[in-house]
Order: structure tokens, then C-alpha cells, then sequence
């Protein structure tokens, strides 16, 4: 007996200390090689970088640009996040004050959206986009609207297809608060506004932060609306990044500090608010 | 009390944006995939089951796609909910050494599948790679293909989605295991039952509505690959690693024919929607409550 459990936590170790190794060597070598030449990845990969130079990172925010992507991913992100938290926080209110049916009714609808994978709808929606810009550009007094390779564009179709998920966690979470709060509140002659304001948006904080965290990570590495609808003036980070392979094929360097560069936000975020990172993609994950 | 006729305000703008760019399109992509349109003219012609007929019956790419996407997601869904249920048991208990395992475990998940496919595609690399370096070390001269062989890319892929996921779902069945009271493991200790019997007796059916829902997670997730293997396959298009959504992707964009790719949408939505009807009864677990 005693070996047994003896041999158990050795292949506990020996598989935990495995798998770390699996998931560190990939990651440290990127930010290793993304601080050598070409010449030296070559040479040797498994090599530091001694010496070490920032080139790569000096020519592609100076060369291609990075900063503007840069730019362009922090725009979209914020502001996609923003406004999906701000109405999803919304119907999620409504559903709770609505009660029965009809908040059953809401929700479903709602929640709908969640099943049907996003590549799915990836062309009829590319197709209702077309013909949405040529009817606008038909119509003399309606100010001309390009939803493609604009950021307001991308901003309103990713905010579109994020509201089921965002809902369907707030929901959950509002769900939790006691009604007599609402009800105490409106026989105190609050307005449902005032209601929304006061009462249901502090007490979701958490459920609200946590979220955003992970519609943040979600908005920012979103790849697929990106390749649909941006050309070369709304470009986000993850499309840059697509597109430098096209330009520097295996030079690896380079595209590693593209990488890294690309995804230092995201890292240093996660290993400061961990525990947001984790209550978030774990809500969306367990719930959805 | 009644709520004020107002709250129906609060639903608005989310329902106009919902409708019109996610619910409607839906729609949209069923009459679309009766017709012939390229995406650019204006005008089109129905062509009725004439994209599904051929799709079916003709489309052996497609067909391919298909059976790529199932060789992903069962080796995907197998072993990623194997890997993560493991390493939760593992490391549950919430030690300084677990935690940090468990903040490492989840890194990739944050990180953009574009950047995971790049640092994927390198270390597959057959020149330069890292995979090749580890194993030129080692004196192992012809090593396998990796992405280059088209028998064994698309697993080379799953690999690489679960290198990036495991830890997302072990950090689920670590919160199912953790909701476990503590009391359960001292009276089975207490009793004398060996490990096996505590897991299979307790563990199990109590975590079991958790492993459901990583079961079917995983398996939408497994679909919704476009992003990872789109980056990975970097448009050199040899099918080894076409799945549908990629399929459904270049026919669209690539070959112009907006019609025969919404009706392989709509085949795609209907093979995701089988699936999950039968992963749900295969799943429905009957509640455990001690």
C-alpha cells in the first residue's frame, strides 16, 4: 500500500514537472529568440541571445508600424468591451426585473446567439454588410456608414456578437441579488433608472469586472472579425501579426518579438489581476 | 411590484444590434445558401438544393474538412479533458506550489492563437525549428514531418490546442473539486477506504456535471478552431488541415461562391447542433447530492 501511494506522487511530480516544462520551453524560447538575429537563431536555437539586441523590436514599430496597431487594438478593445458591458448589464436588469415569463422569454432570446458558432454566421454577415453599405451609400441623406476597415465598424459587429455571452453571465450574476433591495427601492419612488444606477450596477461589480476581464482577452485576440472586416486603416495587432508572416516568412526573431510585443499587455494584466482573469474565463466557460 | 413599462427601454439597444448582426444573419446564410451569389454583384440567381447536392455528393475537399474536424475534436476532447481532470487532481489543494503551477498551466489561454500558432509553427519548424534542435541533440537524424506530413498535421494541431487549453479546464473541475465538502474525504478516511474507492466513490459522481460541462466546452471550442488553424496553416491550402470553418472561409473568400459557402455553413450548424443533442443525453448525468 504504502508503495503504491508512494509511486502515485512520484508520477505526480514527474508529470507536473513535465507538463511545465511543455508549456515554459515554447514560451521562453520566443522571448529569447525574439532578442537574437536571424544569423543566431540559426546557429544555434536553443542558444540565449548573447549577445542579446532589441533590433527586431526597434524595426517593427519603427518599419511596420506596430504602434498604429497598437493604437487600433487598445481603441477597439476598450470600447467594444465598454459598450457589450454597459447594454448587456442592461438587459441583464431588465430580465431580473421582469420576472417570469417574460424575463424567461428575453433571456432565451438572448441566449440564443450563444449557440450558433461564431464561423457559422461569418458569411451571410460579411454578405449583410455589403449590401448594408451599398444601401446606405444609395440613400443621399444618410451619412455615409462603413462598417468595413473602420473601427467603429468592427467595434459595433464584435459588440453585437459578444452581447449573448456577456448577458447570459450578468444574468447569472443578478440573479443573486435579493429582489427586496428593487423592491425597497421602488417603494421608495425610485425610477427603474435611478434603480439600475444605484443599486444593481454596485452590487454586480465583481460579476461586472470579472467579465470584462474576459471579454477583454477575447476582444483582443479576436482574429476572425478582424480578418473579415479590417483592411490597412483599421488594423488590429492580431492581423498585423498574420500579416508579418506573410512578410518575414521564418524569420523567426522577427516574428517572435511580434508576438511577444503583441501579447506583454495581456501577460503582465493576467499576473497582476489573476484572480479576475481566472473568476472571469471560468464564468464564461462553466456557465456557457 | 410591478416593474415600470420603462425596463423595456434597457432591452433595446442591445436587441438592434443583436438582431441585426447576430440573429439575422442566421437567417440571411439559410437563403443565401439557395442562391448563387459571389459576395460582389448585385444580383443573383436561385439555384435550390443545388450547393447542398453538390457539396454532398461532389465536394470531396469538404468532405475532408469534415473528417478533419472530427479527428480533431475527438483527439482534442479525449485527452484535453483527460490532462486537465488530472492535473486538477493534482492540484487542488491551494499550496503556494500548486498556485503558481495552476497560474503557469493557464498562461496560454490568455495568449492569441495567432501568437500561439506562430510559436507552434516554429517549433514544428523541419529546418529551423525547436523540436528539430531538441532532437538533433539527442542524434535523431530523420525526425518526423510535423506540420509538413499531411498524415499526421491535423493532430500536430489538436496538440498544440491542448497545450494552449488544458489549463483553462483544469482551473473548472479544480473549482468542482473544490466545492467537494471536506468532510466526505475525512469520513471515507476515517472508514479505511483506499485512494481508488475515495475517486470512484466521492470524487466521481460529484464532479461529474463539471466534466460534462468541460466535455462540452471542449467540443465547441474544438469547432470554433478556425483561428489557431487558420494561423497554423498559414494559406497553403494542401486540405491536410482544412476543417469547416476554414473550408467554408476560403470558398467565400477566396473563390468568390457566397452561396455554396452558406450552405456549408448551414450543414457546418447542423453537424455542431447533432452533436451536441447527442453529447447532451450521452452526458446527462443523474445528480449526485450527498
Amino acid at each position: 500500500m504504502k508503495k503504491i501511494v508512494q509511486r502515485l506522487l512520484t508520477v505526480r511530480v514527474a508529470s507536473l514537472f513535465i507538463f511545465s516544462v511543455i508549456i515554459l520551453i515554447p514560451l521562453l524560447s520566443i522571448l529569447s529568440t525574439s532578442f537574437k538575429t536571424m544569423k543566431q537563431y540559426v546557429m544555434s536555437p536553443l542558444q540565449l541571445p548573447i549577445p542579446a539586441t532589441v533590433d527586431n523590436y526597434i524595426h517593427l514599430f519603427v518599419e511596420n508600424n506596430l504602434h498604429i496597431y497598437f493604437k487600433n487594438s487598445i481603441i477597439f478593445t476598450f470600447f467594444t468591451v465598454f459598450i457589450t458591458i454597459v447594454f448587456s448589464s442592461m438587459v441583464a436588469f431588465a430580465c431580473v426585473r421582469l420576472g417570469g415569463w417574460k424575463s424567461f422569454v428575453v433571456f432565451g432570446v438572448f441566449v440564443l446567439g450563444m449557440l450558433i458558432p461564431a464561423q457559422v454566421n461569418m458569411i451571410p454577415l460579411y454578405g449583410l454588410v455589403v449590401k448594408l453599405e451599398n444601401f446606405v451609400a444609395s440613400v443621399g441623406w444618410i451619412p455615409d456608414i462603413k462598417f468595413r476597415d473602420t473601427l467603429y465598424g468592427l467595434i459595433i459587429i464584435k459588440t453585437s456578437v459578444l452581447l449573448s455571452l456577456s448577458i447570459f453571465i450578468l444574468t447569472g450574476f443578478m440573479k443573486t441579488i435579493p429582489k427586496e433591495l428593487f423592491e425597497a427601492a421602488a417603494v421608495d419612488g425610485s425610477t427603474e433608472g435611478w434603480m439600475f444606477y444605484r443599486v444593481a450596477i454596485p452590487l454586480s461589480l465583481p460579476a461586472i469586472a470579472s467579465s470584462s476581464i474576459f471579454l477583454c482577452v477575447i476582444v483582443w485576440n479576436d482574429l476572425l472579425y478582424s480578418l473579415l472586416f479590417t483592411g490597412e486603416k483599421a488594423k488590429t495587432l492580431t492581423m498585423a501579426l498574420l500579416m508579418f508572416r506573410g512578410e518575414y516568412e521564418s524569420d523567426y526573431p522577427m516574428l517572435f518579438s511580434g508576438v511577444v510585443s503583441a501579447s506583454i499587455p495581456m501577460v503582465v494584466a493576467y499576473l497582476f489581476l489573476q484572480r479576475w482573469f481566472i473568476a472571469g474565463i471560468t464564468s464564461g466557460s462553466v456557465k456557457g | 411590484m410591478k416593474p415600470k413599462k420603462v425596463i423595456y427601454l434597457f432591452i433595446v439597444p442591445a436587441f438592434l444590434l443583436y438582431s441585426l448582426f447576430s440573429l439575422y444573419p442566421t437567417f440571411f446564410g439559410l437563403y443565401l445558401s439557395f442562391t448563387n451569389w459571389d459576395g460582389i454583384s448585385a444580383g443573383y440567381d436561385f439555384v435550390g438544393f443545388k450547393n447542398y447536392n453538390n457539396l454532398i455528393t461532389n465536394d470531396t475537399v469538404f468532405a475532408k474538412s469534415i473528417s478533419n474536424n472530427m479527428k480533431f475534436m475527438l483527439s482534442v476532447v479525449i485527452f484535453q479533458t483527460l490532462l486537465s481532470l488530472i492535473f486538477a487532481l493534482f492540484l487542488v489543494k491551494n499550496k503556494t506550489m500548486n498556485v503558481a503551477l495552476r497560474t503557469l498551466f493557464f498562461l496560454p489561454t490568455i495568449l492569441s492563437s495567432v501568437s500561439v500558432a506562430f510559436i507552434w509553427s516554429s517549433m514544428y519548424d523541419t529546418n529551423f525549428g525547436l523540436i528539430k534542435a531538441i532532437l538533433d541533440v539527442f542524434g535523431v537524424q530523420n525526425g518526423p514531418g510535423w506540420l509538413a506530413d499531411p498524415n499526421i498535421a491535423i493532430y500536430c494541431i489538436a496538440f498544440v490546442q491542448i497545450w494552449a487549453h488544458t489549463g483553462q479546464l483544469m482551473i473548472i473541475f479544480i473549482a468542482g473539486l473544490q466545492a467537494i465538502p471536506a468532510e466526505l474525504y475525512e469520513v471515507s478516511s476515517l472508514e479505511g477506504a483506499t485512494k481508488f474507492q475515495t475517486f470512484s466513490k466521492i470524487t466521481w459522481p460529484l464532479i461529474a456535471p463539471a466534466a460534462a460541462i468541460v466535455i462540452a466546452y471542449t467540443t465547441m471550442q474544438s469547432f470554433k478552431a478556425f483561428d489557431l488553424i487558420f494561423a497554423m496553416s498559414g494559406g497553403n491550402s494542401n486540405y491536410a488541415t482544412e476543417i469547416m470553418s476554414t473550408f467554408i472561409y476560403r470558398v467565400a473568400f477566396q473563390g468568390y461562391k457566397f452561396g455554396y459557402a452558406s450552405a456549408a455553413s448551414i450543414i457546418f450548424m447542423v453537424i455542431v447542433g447533432l452533436i451536441t443533442v447527442i453529447q447532451f443525453k450521452l452526458l446527462k448525468t443523474d445528480q449526485v447530492k450527498y
